[in-house]
């Protein structure tokens, strides 16, 4: 099963990452969920897909009160991002979810109704979580057409969902990067094929580079810390994306 | 009840069981704590205090069964936790099999609709035998925690024993033991409500 892993902690407000999941069939890409709490309440980033809500469902609540989850934040709109919908809702219908505007009537193919969607236009958002202030950024095209991902000011953390993912091999599967140049071998074959847009990865780069990160946290792979959140950025920036490798 | 209510509920019984698992154990940590120090001050006190020696004995062996127990309590209800987060989630996907089998009336729909049934059926009893198990834990914690109250009153008596000093500060472990131990007790009798339905 998946285990809750503290990130960051500050009175009442915290990030864990819900990861790592040894029973996870080798068909499923491995997936990292984030969940924010700001005293009674909190919100779960990417929550996953159906087949992962069992391991999810129980880290979460083996790490905190579930009944105190009020939103879900979808980075797009893919099956391993927010599938398990329609399960978390039928937990919690109150339950609100945060997705691209774009998104507003496939994601409930999976599941929730109008009243469950909070849009997010495309020049993202700021939202307020228990008081704590929290910005949804723009990352459209990285890679999905309508792609957000979520800033914490306070506790410098962003949340990036595919940006800065790696296909781990179970052998170099630690939860945050402690060798950037070996790590983004793991990375590169991934945001070359995944993210097609220079023009988007450019914007994102600079939007980034402004930003006081300290941890950078995607849904597939490790977390960035300290120096090798720049390093990352920078890499991104120069990378060739886009490409369609040729077989054979 | 709707399914999506009975969905609800199954979860709402399993959380509340979970949070107060985890508080249980929490709890049970201080009372650890209350009854090593019940037995340091009487060791200290010397052989004036025999009779609270015994009992501060009792209550640190009480407590730690108690520990004990509610870590088994606390592991099993994590394996409750999941399996009805699986269980859902198999319903979820019968649940869109039945309204597709219905609707298309195909017959190989309806005999993949059933097979799957079967599986959910045989999950739904296993998740039965694990509330029952969970049930009989928090009925011997029930009968545990009777102990507590025994104990608790003996220590009171026992501490009566001791100088002035002694008695002021055997007296007030006592209580505190009491105290934590009652609370731990009413939270069992609490959550076997709750296990109940009632």
């Amino acid at each position: 099963m998946k285990k809750a892993i503290k990130l960051f902690e500050s009175g009442a407000h915290s990030w864990q990452v819900i990861a790592r999941d040894p029973e996870l069939p080798n068909y499923l890409i491995d997936t990292n969920e984030y969940l924010i709490s700001a005293g009674e309440v909190a919100l779960l980033t990417d929550p996953g897909g159906q087949e992962i809500f069992p391991a999810v469902f129980s880290a979460l609540s083996a790490a905190t009160d579930p009944r105190k989850l009020t939103h879900v934040f979808a980075s797009h709109q893919d099956p391993d991002v927010i599938s398990s919908l329609a399960l978390w809702l039928g937990f919690k219908p109150d339950l609100r979810c945060y997705a691209s505007w774009l998104w507003s009537s496939f994601i409930p193919h999976f599941g929730g109704t109008k009243e469950t969607f909070i849009q997010v236009p495309d020049a993202g958002m700021n939202v307020e979580l228990g008081g704590l202030p929290l910005q949804i950024l723009p990352a459209h095209y990285l890679h999905s057409s309508g792609n957000l991902h979520l800033y914490d000011p306070t506790a410098k953390i962003l949340f990036s969902g595919d940006v800065g993912a790696a296909l781990l091999p179970p052998e170099h599967d630690g939860l945050f990067v402690t060798d950037f140049d070996r790590h983004v071998r793991f990375a590169e074959g991934f945001h070359r094929r995944w993210m097609g847009s220079a023009e988007a990865r450019d914007q994102w780069c600079e939007l980034a580079a402004k930003l006081p990160i300290d941890m950078l946290c995607p849904q597939h792979g490790a977390i960035y810390r300290g120096a090798d959140v720049e390093r990352f950025i920078n890499w991104f920036a120069e990378l060739k994306i886009g490409v369609l490798r040729r077989a054979g | 009840m709707t399914a999506p209510e009975d969905h609800q509920r199954g979860f709402e019984r399993v959380v509340a069981l979970s949070e107060a698992s985890k508080a249980l154990l929490a709890r049970s940590f201080k009372v650890n704590l209350l009854a090593l120090d019940a037995m340091v001050q009487s060791k200290r006190g010397g052989g004036n205090l025999r009779g609270f020696d015994e009992v501060s004995s009792q209550m640190r062996l009480w407590s730690r069964d108690l520990h004990r127990d509610l870590q088994q309590l606390e592991a099993r209800t994590r394996n409750l936790v999941a399996r009805t987060s699986l269980v859902r989630k198999e319903k979820h996907t019968i649940d869109l099999l039945r309204a597709a089998a219905l609707a298309s009336r195909n017959s190989a729909l309806l005999a993949a609709y059933e097979a799957r049934g079967e599986r959910h059926e045989a999950l739904e009893r296993e998740l039965a035998g694990d509330w029952r198990a969970v049930r009989e834990m928090l009925g011997d914690l029930d009968q545990l925690g009777l102990m507590a109250i025994v104990l608790s009153r003996s220590a009171m008596i026992e501490a009566s024993s001791g100088s002035q000093a002694q008695r002021e500060q055997l007296s007030s472990v006592s209580r505190e033991f009491y105290r934590n131990s009652e609370a731990v007790t009413e939270t069992i009798k609490t959550v076997l409500k709750t296990v109940d339905g009632r």
